[in-house]
């Protein structure tokens, strides 16, 4: 469905000169010196028809770049592009009619109008016949409630409510392949959920390939099975989100209710075997090595030890595991 | 690669998406009523002034131009201008390219520019042009020395004359793929037109040839006008096919030039 190879792009940016005297800054405003700055180096993926893929990556990774390259927005310097058998940027008008794309911060619909108007606008300009668009108007009512909103002109919409109908608007075609960038940003839980909850069916029923980019790591773990980590124009990491866990944090966090301690010096010993750990109230909190301590002993002799209640043990939010990763490159090697 | 799928062509696209934006910036003008009675009384007063201005005029005409010829200036100006209005947006174009619509534009299946344009279409437009037809043909009405048939050449050429200077507006917009915005420059086509205004006959020939060309402001009002108050026959016809020469030499000039921006194009951060 989507096959990149040696993806690169190039591009230009005015060089940071720190000018001192006012000659110099007078000179700045009438000539630049450019840099060129490779924002994607040589990425290769695949994903395959159906997938619900997570495209992630810290702020200037290249994740909008890529992106624009998969959409045909922009042309790539080097490397191979080809999403549902098209070049998308040579073949941008044929290849748009299989695409669907959500800019979480650009609207796609007309602001001055109502919704439904933009979505006739939309039928038209994907050639789609009656029957299939008042079918898929009626199946994405039923899940996102659209027809209080058709009526309403875009501007009087609520934040949400906007974005439910921008979701609708990019997918009511039938697209093969969706783009969603950052649909999500900006809304309040329920609304969150009720987008994802759609995403998820339009998947699952039309068999559509998404590929979503969004800093939200909730939304990640609730839809994407696999995910592309991007950092600095290269490729860190293209597996399951499991074994991203697995192998960048091998910490468990265990906690517990106090009730007495029955030998305190094997109780000081386990403690002290903690990374981090904090008590208040009897509430303990105990962060663990899972690469040096065997975790399944530890707990036998921690119930050894004590009398506690409500012990349970979990891992650590996708969202530390994250920009963990951002903060110190992604160490394990490649698989 | 896969071979594409027949679709409708992108151009043709366009024609027939024509009255879906029509229909879209009549439910927009409808959105907002008082601004659409405000545009009525502009244009309306703007029509009195012209037909009282010209009327206290002196009848003697002045390097062939007498005031009923100089009212079919008028006319077909506010014709072309009207024309040029129904996609205004192209004076935006730079601004679009900067804020990012025009990446909504192109993924989706459209022509990149017209459909960038047409998110503005201005249905409106079209009553200024048919105050302008109604004073040409109130002109032609009164004056026996002007001729009906030179009526819908000269509205040929006015609209080939349109398109030449959306083209040279579109060129200049195409300048912010390479440099951002372009607003100074714009300033100065729309400073040309006032060119359009005065009967060409007091400009000089080069001048003339200039603004028949490159910057083809005369095209549209001035032309227009001579059809029908002193052209004749193949003298009409060599004219509407030079317009029209000139309107085709811009077109594909102005389609290779947006096509270069495009690949040019940096988008916008998401």
């Amino acid at each position: 469905m989507i096959k990149v190879r040696g993806l690169r792009k190039t591009f230009k940016v005015p060089e940071k000169v720190e000018a001192t005297t006012w000659p110099q800054k007078l000179g700045q405003l009438f000539h630049r010196r450019w840099i060129e700055v490779e924002v994607l180096k040589g990425l290769d993926f695949s994903i395959g028809k159906g997938e619900f893929v997570g495209y992630i990556g810290a702020n200037g990774a290249g994740k909008s770049t890529t992106i624009k390259v998969l959409t045909g927005i922009l042309k790539q310097d080097g490397g191979s592009v080809e999403c549902s058998g098209f070049d998308p940027y040579e073949q941008r008008y044929h290849y748009s009619y299989n695409i669907g794309v959500v800019f979480g911060q650009k609207s796609i619909l007309e602001y001055e109008v109502p919704v439904r108007a933009s979505f006739e606008l939309y039928r038209r300009i994907y050639e789609m016949d009656e029957k299939l668009f008042q079918d898929r108007l009626g199946f994405f009512n039923e899940i996102l409630e659209l027809d209080q909103l058709l009526h309403i002109p875009v501007r009087k919409l609520s934040f949400g409510q906007r974005m439910r109908c921008e979701v609708a608007a990019s997918l009511l075609h039938q697209p093969s392949i969706v783009f969603l960038d950052e649909p999500t940003i900006g809304l309040d839980a329920t609304a969150k959920k009720e987008i994802r909850h759609f995403l998820k069916t339009v998947n699952e029923e039309d068999q559509t390939t998404v590929i979503l980019t969004t800093h939200d790591m909730k939304d990640i773990e609730s839809l994407c099975k696999r995910v592309l980590m991007i950092d600095k124009g290269q490729m860190i990491y293209d597996g399951t989100l499991e074994r991203l866990r697995h192998d960048h944090l091998r910490e468990k966090i265990i906690s517990f209710t106090l009730k007495t301690v029955k030998d305190r010096q094997l109780f000081g010993e386990l403690k002290a075997q903690s990374k981090r750990s904090s008590s208040h109230d009897g509430e303990e909190h105990w962060v663990l090595d899972a690469e040096n301590i065997e975790i399944p002993s530890f707990i036998q002799k921690l119930l050894s030890c004590t009398e506690c209640d409500d012990l349970n043990m979990h891992e650590p939010e996708l969202e530390e595991v994250v920009s963990h990763i951002y903060g110190q490159g992604y160490t394990t090697e490649r698989r | 690669m896969t071979d594409a799928p027949r679709r409708t062509h992108p151009w043709l696209k366009t024609l027939k998406l024509l009255p879906t934006y029509g229909w879209l910036s009549l439910l927009r003008t409808s959105e907002f009523k008082f601004n659409f009675y405000s545009y009525i009384f502009l244009y309306g007063s703007q029509i009195a002034f012209y037909v009282f201005f010209w009327q206290q005029v002196s009848p003697d005409p002045r390097g062939g131009w007498s005031a009923e010829a100089c009212m079919l200036l008028i006319g077909f100006g506010l014709i072309s201008t009207s024309l040029q209005e129904l996609i205004w947006s192209t004076g935006m174009v730079d601004q679009m390219i900067l804020n990012g619509d025009l990446m909504v534009v192109l993924v989706r299946p459209e022509n990149s520019f017209f459909g960038l344009v047409l998110r503005r279409f201005a249905l409106m437009a079209l009553f200024p042009a048919s105050m302008g037809l109604a004073l040409v043909i109130w002109v032609i009405s009164t004056q026996d020395s002007m001729s009906w048939s030179g009526l819908l050449p000269a509205l040929l050429t006015c609209t080939l004359g349109s398109v030449c200077l959306r083209c040279l507006l579109l060129t200049i917009n195409s300048l912010g793929f390479t440099f951002g915005r372009v607003t100074s420059l714009k300033s100065v086509v729309f400073s040309s037109k006032e060119f359009a205004r005065y009967p060409m006959d007091i400009l000089g020939s080069w001048a003339t040839t200039f603004l028949c060309s490159l910057f083809p402001v005369l095209l549209a009002s001035n032309w227009s006008a001579q059809m029908v108050f002193r052209m004749e026959g193949l003298e009409i016809l060599t004219t509407l096919a030079l317009a029209f020469a000139i309107a085709v030499a811009w077109f594909l000039f102005t389609a290779w030039f947006w096509t270069r921006g495009l690949r040019k194009y940096e988008a916008q951060s998401l």
